[in-house]
């Protein structure tokens, strides 16, 4: 820069560029405006901007200082104050006090004498209020009003109470309370504390508190004084008062630097002294004082959030015992004194260092015996004639008499007779003796009217009595399973009328005054069904007197209303135990409560509440398994789990597009809800002991059918009814084929009871199951059935051939057996698709059982044809129709015997028929098969759990199959195998339609069958083969599909479900 | 790995830091790091081998009861007793995001396999699934079908599997729009899932470990022998599936064989209750956390076997890479890898590969997956040893 300017002439003063002026300036004159500016007087302040400098405003405005100090405003801010004519208002006497005569320096003086809530910390807005009260005072007295004089302030208050008191106040708070969830259970928290405490300190006494024990009481009040004091504290802080007990030098504090031990001495002190009395309010401070030094800072806790006690550290009460400071030591050493009768010494010492009430109770607490109860004494007067009604009830009624002449008398008997009824025999006693000599209570002590009191009484007892065991019977009452108004009532709570009882002639008033207000009392209790799994649940079985008094508890804590004062089971027990056991009902109670909560769902199993019961009031995790539990029943239980359940589940779209998943609901309206939507189908446990059973009785019907064929009507029905029971059971393991019958078939059950009565209560169990999935199929196969026939249509007639069956009667029972043994544990949706497929050709030609066998003899050539025998389980093959029926026997016995086989086998014979589609497929998925079997025990159940998973129907698996195969083959192309799909989805659609058609013409058809089972195997292969040739013709089906169009848009969701369980079957296997 | 698995018994390294019980210690994906949470509110990101404290992060407000890495390291999740799901950074150690909506404490929390989702499982008696890739805070899935309080998750590819208080273990699969539940009758505490994914081990809080076959839900066998009744310890399965692992709540550590049930060894690995056991993905090592607040690093009792199968690794290199051995070279460089601290009791020669990695952590990942063919590329050229590891260095450093 110096060097550039050596170069130039400079003519002038250069005008001063701002930036390079301000750059010293600026700094000096922010130092400036900053400190030393302040403290100049104002005449010697100098305005200047930001930047410095000083601004010339111009000559006539102010020069370099216009305005109010460089600003625009006036001292007395924006608006400088405007002329005001005296002309019209004149000058007003301003009222004058000494604060318009003082500075504002002394008026600050003045003012910080007098004492006042500052605003700033004016929460309530008592001090706002005040002031606003003032204001308004002053403002009153200025303005004119109608009302001459000053105005009470009880008529004008200003409403200085802000809108949050008044809510305070109306949620109950008042002024001086603390602003805390004032429960309604704080009571009853106190009540149960000093209940622990009582029983705690009972036990260090290990003898029986008494109520009238006069440290006892004392105990009691001063704890309830601490209650008041917590209760206080928690609105402001209260001085405690620590008494010096240790040892230590004044002001020594051993735990300085270590508040944590501190914490842990107490917890163990007031172990030790008070036993548990405040350990929740310790725990809670031991939490903060430990936690704040060690853990991390953590924002997001809430203001409100307390650490309750589920926040206490469950992990620190081991390391609890392993700190021992010399206290302890010292502790015993005090002990030790005590035995040595240096106590009289220590106490006198102590009680004069500490007058305070509470400190001599903690520090001797531990030294006085409390004085010796007889064990005879008992802390309650007892009357001689307790309330128990009962007892009166049991004897026999003194006869019926006359009611005495005299109206007078006969009154006065019955209003007694009902106030002993009510008051107790005590009553009669004590006014026995009172109107001994009144010659009107004669009929007390037998004199007139003597048997006619009797009588009334033992009336009015029953009566009270009665009302009395009411609540207490509901259990039984429940047993009425029909619903009257009564029951009705009960459930919802309504106690029912008492009915007026027709015997007592003339109720005094009194009495009745007192009954309904009885009633009243009780009109509102808690609905019946809130109790109802409590009266069920009997926690202490053992003990009836036990669980009478639990019972009691129970009905006064839910229900509202008086409360019987008599406490009559429990009086002869003492305090203590009295305590005890409250302790013991209330965690009984609560456990029910939990586990009528878990009742809910159904699946809670029964053991864990026991578990919950047995555990009492303390809820350790459920794992302990009561010692009552037999062996045996443990087994059982561990039979009955694990236990596999499915549901339907629906993942949101965006999930399945974050796990990369194509949404398999994608499209679709939502799912039904859980409680309706349990599929049956896909419930797969096999049940095998139940095939195999209902198969023997299968066999047992099937003869007794074979005796009476005479009767051809019942006999057919029979079959039905039969067929139903085993279709069921077969549900459990697929689709509920038979849905028609599942709804229908118990009418025709019912006619017939004593031969099937066996599978009825089956059917029934299975039926219920089935019947709703069924309801909601009916809807889709009413449409599904009309597409069918329409599909149908277009089949090329069967050619009708005239080929009579020529099986011999030997070769028609192996027939027989082998439908039904292959039929029952494999055939599932096979056999029942591919018979429906047939039936409803049935329907189509009249002649269905001449087409049968036909088709059974097309069935075997073919059979005959193809090369079979891939897998393992299925050797026989290339045989006559005659070889074929002992083909499936053997095959069948063998699934009898490997039962775990069973589904591959049946599996791979589906395959085989299915083989002769297309030979490609079927050797890749028969090679799939033998790798399949020829895996580790794990695999093998893979691969046979789809199998029975998804075995929806034929057409349906196939198509899974194919598609696992096409997704092996890589070299085929994607083109191809959607046409596949495609095809196999009017396959699909189409064999279902034939299945709602079969249904009806199976009655028809099997009435008129000589041999039902043998049409049935053959009617299966005959399906399996049309099946086969619908596939084989596309072209027609493509044809029809345009036609049907829209109908297969609504086909497309049933269909997408398929192919979703399908994708599973294949993803699975791989 | 070979025939006669390892056990991991010695104790390798103690993890001290954390104030308070650990509540979880997890592995990340190749296992060369762990995590573990606490009641001090804070996760604590560690090198198991070394021993070293890397990273604290600190947001939680309660204690922290589950964590996990997604695969390549980068973010965090976490839950615990505030209610709240955190997704973490995990270079920064910032809070991306909180997933509010559970009702009551999370008790576990995982990614999925593209960390694209969070899923927690809480007291609250819901499965909630959680979407990182939008800024919704929102939870995508609930899944409020259980009866209590959910323990423990598994992830799958598309599935998601839980285990609850009520005894059930539920498998919702995705891909189906399923739910499979198998109800055990004893509360759930932990489930974990076999290698090779076709069982599921379910920690009973009736000190029982019972093996679930996936597919059909068979109960396979029962492990018994540890105490477990009212804590939530850990269970797991080692890499082979040849054993069973699981704590105990008197602070040591269960090994059962898979097969037979028997109790194969049982040492005291902590002072008190065992919270989290959780087994390297590749190697035979384990890492154990408990309530008295150390994690402790649990190694092949014989650490010359790992220095044997690197010899072998060794010759399998100098006799010749063909293609055919080569996936069996490599599994045995991630072994070779994935143990590291067993590699100071190695020879000098061996050691100075140890020494390449040591240098720069950051390689880890990369490293392990191209040592193998850049090693096969090298011995084809028929390089001495020496020269080789230049290359090596060269072409990769």
């Amino acid at each position: 820069m110096d060097s550039d300017e050596e170069d130039f002439v400079f003519f002038g003063t250069p005008i001063e560029r701002e930036e390079e002026a301000t750059l010293s300036r600026k700094k000096k004159s922010a130092a400036e405006a900053a400190g030393q500016l302040r403290t100049l007087p104002a005449w010697k302040q100098e305005v200047r901007d930001e930047e410095g400098r000083r601004r010339f405003h111009g000559a006539f405005t102010g020069g370099f200082s216009a305005g109010y100090y460089n600003s625009v405003g006036s001292k007395e801010g924006w608006t400088p104050q405007s002329f005001t004519s005296s002309r019209k208002k004149r000058a007003e006497v301003k009222e004058q006090n000494i604060f318009s005569f003082l500075d504002d320096d002394e008026k600050t003086e003045m003012e910080s004498h007098s004492l006042a809530t500052s605003l700033q910390f004016d929460t309530f807005g008592f001090t706002a209020a005040e002031i606003a009260r003032k204001q308004a005072e002053k403002e009153q007295k200025k303005r004119s009003s109608v009302i001459p004089g000053s105005v009470p302030d009880e008529i004008l208050i200003p409403a200085a109470n802000s809108i949050g008191v008044k809510l305070l106040l109306k949620m109950g708070w008042r002024h001086g309370r603390s602003i805390k969830d004032s429960r309604a259970s704080s009571l009853y928290d106190t009540r149960r504390e000093a209940r622990k405490a009582l029983l705690a300190f009972s036990y260090d006494e290990s003898k029986p508190a008494t109520e009238l024990d006069p440290e006892d009481n004392e105990d009691e009040t001063v704890k309830r004084f601490e209650d008041n004091q917590i209760r206080a504290s928690q609105c402001t802080p209260v001085f405690v008062l620590n008494p010096k007990q240790d040892m230590h030098g004044l002001g020594f504090d051993p735990f300085k630097h270590a508040p944590e031990f501190r914490e842990r001495k107490r917890l163990r002190l007031s172990g030790n002294l008070e036993h548990g009395q405040t350990k929740s309010a310790s725990v809670k401070g031991s939490l903060f004082s430990s936690k704040s030094g060690k853990a991390a800072p953590g924002f997001g806790i809430g203001a409100l959030e307390e650490l309750d006690m589920e926040d206490e550290d469950i992990y620190t009460s081991a390391e609890i015992g392993a700190i021992c400071t010399d206290d302890r030591s010292y502790k015993e050493g005090k002990r030790d004194a005590n035995d040595n009768g240096v106590v009289s010494e220590l106490k006198g010492a102590k009680v004069s260092c500490f007058p305070t009430s509470t400190v001599f109770r903690t520090l001797l607490l531990d030294k006085f015996n409390p004085p010796v109860v007889p064990t005879d004494f008992e802390p309650h007067h007892k009357f001689s004639a307790s309330l128990e009604t009962e007892k009166k009830l049991a004897c026999p009624p003194p006869p019926e008499v006359l009611p005495p002449e005299d109206n007078n008398l006969r009154v006065m008997i019955d209003g007694f007779a009902t106030l002993v009824a009510r008051c107790g025999k005590l009553f009669e006693d004590l006014s026995r003796e009172k109107n001994k000599t009144n010659p009107l209570f004669s009929f007390l002590s037998g004199g007139n009217g003597h048997d006619y009191y009797e009588r009334k009484l033992w009336e009015e007892q029953q009566k009270h009595g009665d009302k009395i065991k009411h609540p207490l019977n509901l259990k039984s009452m429940q047993r009425v399973e029909r619903m009257t108004a009564e029951s009705r009532g009960k459930i919802l709570g309504e106690r029912p009328l008492e009915r007026s009882s027709k015997d007592s002639s003339a109720p005094v008033a009194s009495t009745d005054a007192i009954q309904l207000q009885f009633n009243l009392s009780d009109t509102f209790t808690k609905p019946t069904s809130m109790n109802e799994f409590v009266e069920a649940a009997k926690p202490f079985k053992d003990d009836p007197a036990k669980q009478d008094r639990f019972e009691r508890f129970l009905k006064e804590k839910n229900q509202g209303g008086l409360r019987s004062t008599n406490s009559a089971g429990s009086s002869n027990l003492s305090e203590v135990d009295r305590a005890r056991e409250r302790l013991d009902f209330e965690a009984a109670a609560e456990a029910i409560e939990k586990g009528k909560r878990a009742q809910s769902s159904k699946r809670q199993s029964e053991q864990q509440f026991k578990d919950i019961l047995a555990a009492n009031a303390k809820f350790t995790s459920g794992g302990q398994e009561p010692a009552k539990i037999s062996q045996l029943q443990e087994q059982i239980i561990n039979k009955m789990y694990p236990m596999r359940e499915e549901f339907q589940w629906r993942p949101s779209p965006i999930l399945c597009k974050r796990f990369d998943i194509t949404d398999p609901y994608m499209g679709k309206p939502p799912p039904l809800p859980r409680a309706k939507g349990r599929i049956d189908s896909l419930i797969f446990t096999p049940d095998f002991v139940k095939t195999t059973k209902s198969e023997e009785t299968f066999a047992a019907t099937r003869d007794s059918l074979l005796l009476s064929q005479s009767e051809p009507q019942d006999t057919s029905e029979q079959i039905t009814s039969t067929d139903t029971v085993i279709e069921s059971n077969n549900k459990n393991v697929e689709r509920p084929v038979d849905l028609y019958k599942a709804i229908f078939s118990d009418d025709s059950d019912e006619e017939e009871p004593d031969a099937v009565a066996n599978h009825e209560r089956d059917l029934k169990t299975r039926s219920e199951g089935t019947a709703s999935t069924a309801l909601n199929r009916l809807i889709a196969g009413d449409f599904l059935e009309s597409l069918g026939k329409e599909l149908g249509l277009t089949l090329p007639p069967e050619p009708p051939m005239d080929i009579v069956t020529g099986v011999t009667a030997s070769q028609k029972e192996t027939a027989n057996t082998s439908a039904r043994e292959s039929r029952i544990p494999s055939g599932n949706a096979n056999a029942s698709s591919g018979k429906v497929v047939n039936e409803r050709l049935a329907d189509q030609h009249a002649d269905h059982d001449y087409l049968n066998h036909s088709e059974s003899v097309q069935e075997a050539s073919h059979r005959t044809v193809s090369p079979l025998g891939i897998d393992g389980n299925v050797r026989v093959e290339n045989y006559p129709v005659e070889a074929k029926t002992q083909k499936v026997s053997s095959n069948a016995d063998k699934n009898k015997t490997r039962s775990r086989q069973k589904q591959s086998s049946s599996e791979s014979s589906d395959e085989e028929r299915r083989g002769k589609h297309s030979k490609r497929h079927r050797k890749r998925n028969s090679s799939e098969d033998e790798r399949n079997s020829s895996r580790s025990r794990k695999n093998r159940y893979k691969s046979a759990s789809p199998d029975t998973d998804f075995s929806e129907d034929d057409g349906y698996r196939e198509h899974s199959k194919k598609e696992l195969s096409s997704k092996k083959g890589s070299s085929r192309g994607k083109s191809g195998d959607r046409k596949h799909s495609k095809r196999h989805k009017g396959i699909t659609s189409y064999t279902e339609s034939s299945e709602e058609d079969g249904y009806r013409g199976r009655r028809r058809e099997e009435s008129s069958k000589k041999s039902s089972s043998k049409g049935k195997s053959s009617d299966r292969k005959s399906s399996k083969h049309h099946s086969r040739k619908r596939e084989d013709s596309p072209s027609i089906f493509s044809r029809d599909r345009e036609q049907a169009e829209d109908r297969e848009e609504r086909t497309k969701s049933r269909d997408e479900r398929k192919s979703s369980s399908k994708s599973n079957s294949s993803w699975k296997q791989r | 790995m070979s025939g006669s698995e390892l056990l991991p018994k010695k104790e390798a390294n103690v993890l001290k830091g954390h104030e308070g019980a650990v509540l979880a210690a997890r592995f990340n994906r190749d296992g060369n790091y762990c995590l573990s949470c606490g009641k001090d509110r804070t996760i604590r990101l560690w090198n198991p081998y070394r021993g070293i404290h890397i990273k604290t992060y600190k947001s939680h407000g309660r204690e922290v009861r589950d964590v996990h890495v997604t695969p390549d390291n980068s973010k965090l999740c976490s839950c615990g007793g505030d209610r709240q799901v955190f997704y973490w950074d995990v270079s920064t150690g910032h809070v991306i995001r909180k997933f509010r909506g559970h009702d009551s404490e999370v008790n576990a929390v995982k990614f999925n396999h593209h960390a694209a989702v969070v899923v927690s499982a809480g007291y609250d008696r819901s499965v909630r699934a959680w979407d990182c890739r939008s800024h919704s805070t929102e939870p995508i899935q609930a899944c409020c079908l259980f009866f209590y309080s959910v323990m423990s998750l598994c992830l799958t590819q598309s599935e998601i599997l839980a285990g609850s208080v009520d005894g059930s273990v539920r498998t919702f699969d995705i891909r189906l729009g399923r739910e499979i539940s198998d109800n055990l009758g004893q509360p759930v505490n932990c489930v974990s899932l076999s290698n090779d994914g076709n069982c599921v081990l379910a920690g009973c809080l009736d000190s029982t470990l019972r093996l679930l076959d996936r597919t059909t839900g068979e109960l396979l066998q029962e492990y018994k022998g540890h105490t477990c009744k009212s804590y939530k310890t850990d269970c797991c399965l080692t890499n082979s599936d040849a054993h069973v692992v699981s704590g105990s709540e008197d602070g040591s550590v269960f090994f059962w064989d898979l097969v037979d049930a028997s109790v194969i060894s049982s040492f005291r690995a902590h002072s008190s209750v065992v919270t989290s056991v959780s087994y390297h993905p590749i190697d035979c090592c384990m890492i154990t956390s408990s309530v008295d607040g150390t994690i402790r690093v649990w190694n092949a009792s014989n650490s010359c076997e790992v220095g044997r199968e690197y010899l072998q690794t060794q010759t399998v290199v100098t006799k010749g890479m063909t293609e055919s051995n080569y996936p069996e070279l490599k599994r045995l460089e991630r072994r070779f890898w994935g143990c590291r601290p067993s590699l100071a009791h190695l020879q000098p020669p061996q050691r100075d590969m140890s020494c390449v990695s040591n240098s720069d952590q950051r390689l880890w990942p990369w490293l392990k997956e191209s040592c193998a063919s850049s090693m096969a590329f090298l011995v084809r050229f028929g390089m001495s040893r020496q020269r080789r590891l230049r290359w090596w260095w060269f072409l990769y450093f």
